[in-house]
This record gives C-alpha cells, sequence and structure tokens, in this order.
C-alpha cells in the first residue's frame, strides 16, 4: 500500500468519547482485535468529559415509583413524538444495566443511604439522574478510558483525523487516517466500523460543545450513502454562560441555578417572562421551550447587554446558598473568580449544544449499509425533535455497547477480500489535495471558512428559523462549497499542523450545514427544538414523521416517513 | 495604532523543527480584551495572526478536557482556565519533550516504562 502504515483489525471504532468506549469494550468481549481511533487525546477529548452533571436511569431509588417506562413516556413525551419507540424502549431499560456497568469498572456516584443519589431534571417526572460532584463526564470518561486501556484486545489510536470510508460488500472495509503529528496516512482494515464521532454543534457560533465537535462522522456516513434522519432537530441549551465569564465551571454552569434551587429568570425589564407563560417552568420548560422563550425576549429587544437574560438566586438565604451550592465547590468557585451569586444575577444565553439527528439506525446500532454501525450523538432516533437533560450521558452508553456488540457478531462472519485498489485511489487522491491547499500561497483559510458557517447557521438555522433566511443559508453555504473547491490555502509545515485539521472539518461543516437547512426547509411545521415563524405550530397530522435524508449523485433526497407508534400515542 | 493600555503582549517559546533546528521566543501584539482566557488569546493568534502556531485545546471551557497545560509566567496552569494577563510569557508544559511549539509529548513516560500507548 502506497505510503501508509496498514492497521488490521476486526472492529474499528471511530471516536473516543463516552460511546466509542463502550462501543470498544464490549466489541472487545467477541472480537480479537479492536482499534479506537481518536482525533484528539483520548479520555480528553470530545464531549462525554464536558457532562457537568446528570446522567439519567430509572432505578427507582428516589421515586420507588420511578420505573424505565416512565423513563421511557417522559423521553417521547420531550421528544414531541417523533423519538423511534423501538430505541427508547431499550434505552430507558438497559440504562440502569449500563449505569451499574460504569460502577463495576470504579465509577464513582454522588450516594444517599449507600445507594446512587438520583436529583430532579427538567422534562423528568421523577428524579433520575445520577451524578459525580458537577464533574459527572470527565469521571465516567476517566473510568472509560481506564477500562480500555485495561482490554487487551483494544489498541488506543490518537490525535488521528479519519477523513475517508470505503465499504465493500463482503468486507473488510478501509478507513484512511492522517496522523496529526507528521500529516502521515495510516490505513485501518476492519471487518465492521462503528462511528461514535458525537455531533456537530460547531457549525453555530453559540456553542457549548469541544472544539473537535464537527460533524465529522455524520458527514461521512452520508458520503457513504447512509440514510441519515431527523438533523433538523439541534438543541439550543436555553441558559449558559453569558457575563461573567466563569472559566472552570464549563458552558452550561449557570444552569446550576435555575435546576439547583430554582432561580428568578427574568429579562431587562425585570419581567419574570416564564412565570407569565409557564407556572412551574423550572422543571417543566424543556429545553427547546425555555430556549425559545429566552430567544425571544432578546429577538424582541428585552434582552440584558450582553445580549442574554437573568438568572438571580440573591432573593434565597446566604446559609441556603452556600449549603446547596457546596456541590462541586460551585459557590466558592465563583467567588475566588469575583463573582458572589448571593449578590448579583448572572447573565445567561442561549448556545447550540446538541444534535438530535444523525445516522438512522436499528436497535442493533446497524445502518442501512451492512458491516457499518453507529451510536452516540452521531445516531438518530433515542431524542425526537427534544432531548431531555441527562439522557445524553446514559444513551451513549446504551448506543455505544450495542454498537460495539453487533460490530464484533458481524466481522466474525465477514468472508471477502476488500477493496485495496479503492485505497490507493484515495490516498493518491488525497496526497495531491493535501499539496494543493499547502501548494496555494493565498486563498481561503479553512479557519475563514469555519467562521462563515458559523455565522450562517446562527442567522439561518438557530433558535428561531423561517423559509426566506434558510434558503438564504442554503444559498451561502453554496457559494463557500465552490469557494473551497478552488482557493483553500492551508500553511504549510506536517508537524501538528491545525489547519489541516481544520481543513477537513470545514468540509463536513458545510455539508452537516446543508444538511441541517435541507430537512428545516422541508419540515413545514414548529415541533420541539425546530421552530418556524412561518410554520409556529405543531401539526399531528402531517408531521408525526421522520425526514429521512440520503445522499443522491451530488444531490440529497429527502423522505419523509411515519413514526410507529407502537408504544405510545400523543395526547390529543 | 491601538492605545497601549488594550494590547496584550505574549511572548512564545516556540520549536519547530521542520522550519529551525532549535527553539526561539517569538512575540505577538494582540488586542487585550477582558474575560478572554489564555487559550482564548492562543486560538486568537492562530485565527488572526500566526497559523503556523501549534497548541492543543479542546474543551475551552476550564479545566474539563485538560489537554491545554501549559506554563505562563512560570506557573504551570490549564490555558482555559485563566484568564489572559496583559505580559505573558507562555512555554510549554514542562518536564516533558516538546514536540512542536506548545505540544508535548505527554505519553513520554509511560513509552518509557515500556506501557502500551
Amino acid at each position: 500500500m502506497m505510503n501508509a502504515e496498514i492497521f488490521d483489525c476486526d472492529v474499528l471504532v471511530i471516536g473516543g468519547g463516552g460511546a466509542g468506549a463502550m462501543a470498544a469494550i464490549w466489541a472487545a468481549k467477541e472480537a480479537k482485535q479492536v482499534a479506537l481511533v481518536e482525533k484528539g487525546v483520548f479520555g480528553k477529548a470530545g464531549c462525554t468529559v464536558m457532562g457537568a452533571f446528570s446522567m439519567c436511569a430509572a432505578f427507582g431509588y428516589a421515586d420507588p415509583s420511578d420505573n424505565p417506562s416512565r423513563h421511557f413516556e417522559d423521553t417521547i413525551r420531550g421528544g414531541r413524538f417523533i423519538n423511534r419507540q423501538d430505541l427508547v424502549d431499550l434505552y430507558t431499560r438497559e440504562a440502569p444495566d449500563r449505569v451499574m456497568e460504569l460502577v463495576s469498572y470504579g465509577a464513582h456516584f454522588d450516594l444517599e443511604n449507600g445507594r446512587l443519589h438520583q436529583a430532579m431534571m427538567e422534562g423528568h417526572s421523577l428524579p433520575r439522574a445520577c451524578h459525580y460532584d458537577r464533574r459527572t463526564g470527565p469521571m465516567i470518561m476517566g473510568t472509560l478510558a481506564r477500562q480500555v486501556r485495561k482490554t487487551p484486545a483494544v489498541r488506543v489510536f490518537e490525535e488521528i483525523v479519519i477523513i475517508d470510508i470505503g465499504m465493500s460488500a463482503a468486507g473488510p472495509h478501509y478507513a484512511i487516517g492522517v496522523h496529526w503529528a507528521d500529516t502521515k496516512f495510516i490505513v485501518f482494515r476492519a471487518k465492521a466500523i462503528v462511528v461514535t464521532t458525537g455531533g456537530g454543534a460547531q457549525v453555530y457560533k453559540n456553542n457549548t460543545t469541544s472544539l473537535d465537535n464537527t460533524g465529522d462522522g455524520i458527514s461521512l456516513m452520508f458520503e457513504m450513502g447512509v440514510e441519515l434522519a431527523d438533523m433538523e432537530f439541534v438543541q439550543f441549551y436555553p441558559t449558559t454562560v453569558c457575563s461573567p465569564k466563569l472559566p472552570g465551571l464549563g458552558p452550561t454552569a449557570t444552569a446550576f441555578l435555575r435546576l439547583r434551587t430554582g432561580a428568578r429568570l427574568y429579562n431587562a425589564r425585570g419581567e419574570n417572562f416564564m412565570d407569565q407563560e409557564m407556572p412551574g417552568w423550572r422543571f417543566q420548560a424543556t429545553r427547546d421551550r425555555l430556549s425559545q422563550a429566552i430567544y425571544k425576549e432578546i429577538a424582541e429587544g428585552r434582552g440584558t447587554p450582553n445580549g442574554g437574560v437573568y438568572l438571580d438566586i440573591t432573593h434565597l438565604p446566604l446559609d441556603t446558598i452556600r449549603r446547596e451550592y457546596e456541590i462541586g465547590n460551585y459557590y466558592k468557585k465563583l467567588l475566588s473568580i469575583g463573582v458572589d451569586i448571593s449578590q448579583r444575577p448572572i447573565e445567561t444565553k442561549v448556545s447550540a449544544h446538541f444534535f438530535m439527528g444523525g445516522a438512522r439506525v436499528n436497535e442493533r446500532g446497524e445502518t442501512n449499509i451492512p458491516g457499518l454501525f453507529a451510536g452516540g450523538e452521531a445516531v438518530s432516533g433515542y431524542h425526537g425533535a427534544n432531548r431531555l437533560g441527562g439522557n445524553a450521558l446514559s444513551e451513549i452508553l446504551v448506543s455505544g455497547s450495542r454498537a460495539g456488540q453487533y460490530a464484533a457478531i458481524w466481522a466474525g462472519s465477514s468472508t471477502g477480500q476488500g477493496d485495496r485498489k479503492w485505497v490507493n485511489e484515495r490516498l493518491s487522491a488525497w496526497e495531491e489535495k493535501i499539496l494543493e491547499w499547502q501548494g496555494r500561497k493565498s486563498g481561503l483559510r479553512p479557519i475563514e471558512g469555519k467562521r462563515k458557517i458559523q455565522e450562517i447557521m446562527w442567522e439561518s438555522a438557530g433558535v428561531v428559523r423561517d423559509g426566506a433566511k434558510m434558503e438564504k443559508g442554503l444559498s451561502l453555504l453554496a457559494d463557500l462549497k465552490e469557494e473551497s473547491k478552488t482557493r483553500l490555502a492551508v500553511t504549510s509545515g506536517k508537524k501538528f499542523n491545525r489547519e489541516i485539521l481544520d481543513v477537513f472539518e470545514l468540509s463536513h461543516m458545510i455539508r452537516i450545514s446543508t444538511i441541517i437547512l435541507r430537512s428545516a426547509l422541508m419540515r413545514q411545521e414548529s415541533r420541539g427544538a425546530h421552530y418556524r415563524l412561518d410554520f409556529p405550530f405543531p401539526d399531528n397530522k402531517k408531521w408525526l414523521t421522520n425526514i429521512v435524508l440520503q445522499k443522491s449523485g451530488e444531490d440529497v433526497n429527502l423522505r419523509a416517513e411515519k413514526v410507529l407508534l407502537t408504544h405510545m400515542v400523543p395526547e390529543e | 495604532m491601538m492605545p497601549t493600555e488594550d494590547i496584550c503582549k505574549i511572548k512564545i517559546l516556540r520549536f519547530d523543527p521542520e522550519r529551525e533546528p532549535s527553539s526561539f521566543i517569538q512575540e505577538y501584539e494582540i488586542p487585550f480584551q477582558k474575560e478572554n482566557t489564555i487559550l482564548d488569546s492562543l486560538y486568537y493568534i492562530y485565527k488572526h495572526v500566526d497559523p503556523t502556531l501549534a497548541f492543543r485545546g479542546s474543551c475551552f471551557a476550564g479545566g474539563w478536557c485538560n489537554v491545554c497545560a501549559v506554563k505562563v509566567n512560570g506557573k504551570s496552569l490549564l490555558a482555559c482556565k485563566h484568564f489572559a494577563e496583559k505580559e505573558m510569557t507562555i512555554e510549554p508544559f514542562p518536564g516533558y519533550p516538546v514536540l512542536r511549539d506548545l505540544i508535548v509529548d505527554y505519553q513520554a513516560d509511560i513509552k518509557k516504562k515500556g506501557g502500551r500507548s
């Protein structure tokens, strides 16, 4: 094989966040050799480490009437009835087992009477969020990374970006990666592939995600002909850090004020707009409703000087604040950076947070392409039109473990020789492409392309959408795509060249942004996180459907498929 | 010209063996913005001044991923957890072999002990 190291494995897992780590651990129960490829530093990159607090599973510890059926009902209601009910059913049933699996690997949780403490989260009817000291994500990811390192069948590859995947009918399949350290190619030959690369909220100017969250896997799968669904549904987190900045506490730190003790939420005029719209909103207002309400205040000129609204707990007694915000040293950490939440309100804003859409998979994590599996935020179906708080960290465990397990079973039956010719052709093509980019002395820098996308998407596919804005967004994206074909310029140098990462990420961001807008234009109603001024109401007669997209030549095929209401139907 | 109080002067200890065999100090001047973290400043330089500057950064949120550890004005810290100062000298995190600019080989000690990467 030309100029490239090659690694043979039974299962290749692309993406080393929580879903990928689970996939690798579960694949290794069956498979002899598993490769886990991570774009950044394994155990640290991705969004799992950024999960601050909640991981929901219906143990029924806090309230014995809780059970997976209640969790199922909350998740479907929160998802506005377009979740895949078969997937939500298995997710809510298996979540407690997967959380206990983490405990068996050494995970810590905050306890109450010797059992996992369960906190209340918005949109859930009962308290079921497991947590650890406002460091739940780092704790989970640290635990999973240690477990992966302890698993002899798993080999971890770090700081490698996968740029191309080629599937052949009988396998094995190929994935081409580029080492960030030296821009050298590496080829993975695998009997089955699992994609767990997360979402792509980095396409929005305001976002809460890690820098690497650029939709690579969703974009690569789309290019290969994988069916995607629900791409119009992007979760906007209602209360993220705005002013003051709170380094060290995470982008969603301000949400703790409303969830932990209940905070007053008001606009620049001091109006408690949620109290009027939805009494009891603290736990009832899901992220879609709250984001849209806050965005409306700001859009109509009632926002704060820094473009947010206020969260305020100054009415609470100081000893209550001290006690309730002892967790994670929250109160004292804020004091140490000069922010006294007992004395002043905090400005908070709306930011892109999570993709509900992604690859269409079945309960085994299989896509429509044989041998290709996916899990975690890169798949659709679990969260419908709006994800409930705390459902991500537990869902990625369930969907990741399933994808890994079934990929390994699939790998056992793979017999083919693969398509070496494809690999050699693609390697030459990519080598030429990199030479072309680096040969251009001036032109479009990839980071400038990324900035343009973030502006375009925030304006055209943000919290509040309408047909005309989305059409304009699509046309701007098409211009950027054209420009990127002929004008991209990347600085020379092969060692840890950030522009090499950015240039690949840019192509994925253009692709997924286009897909989001195409889906959003097709859905002529408002539902969950998809809110359109020109179609402001949900329409259950016409739109209890999933929009399914698939690549067709240079274009996209879109079709609406009816949701199967197997367990639960919308209340009238 | 920017008024001097609005300028952030940053000296970075750089190492780029493809261009220059030994390390060197490079000075940058960027606008000083209140509440910008040190990592924000590095990213600003990459975006607007010098695309060849190499550093690690992922969460940008203050100590969740911990990959942006560097030494600033003599103190080891996470670049995303601290606000930028008006004058900073930024060096790679001490104790590890430098691969390029602010990027160190954090696995060096694991590899030395014969562990799996």
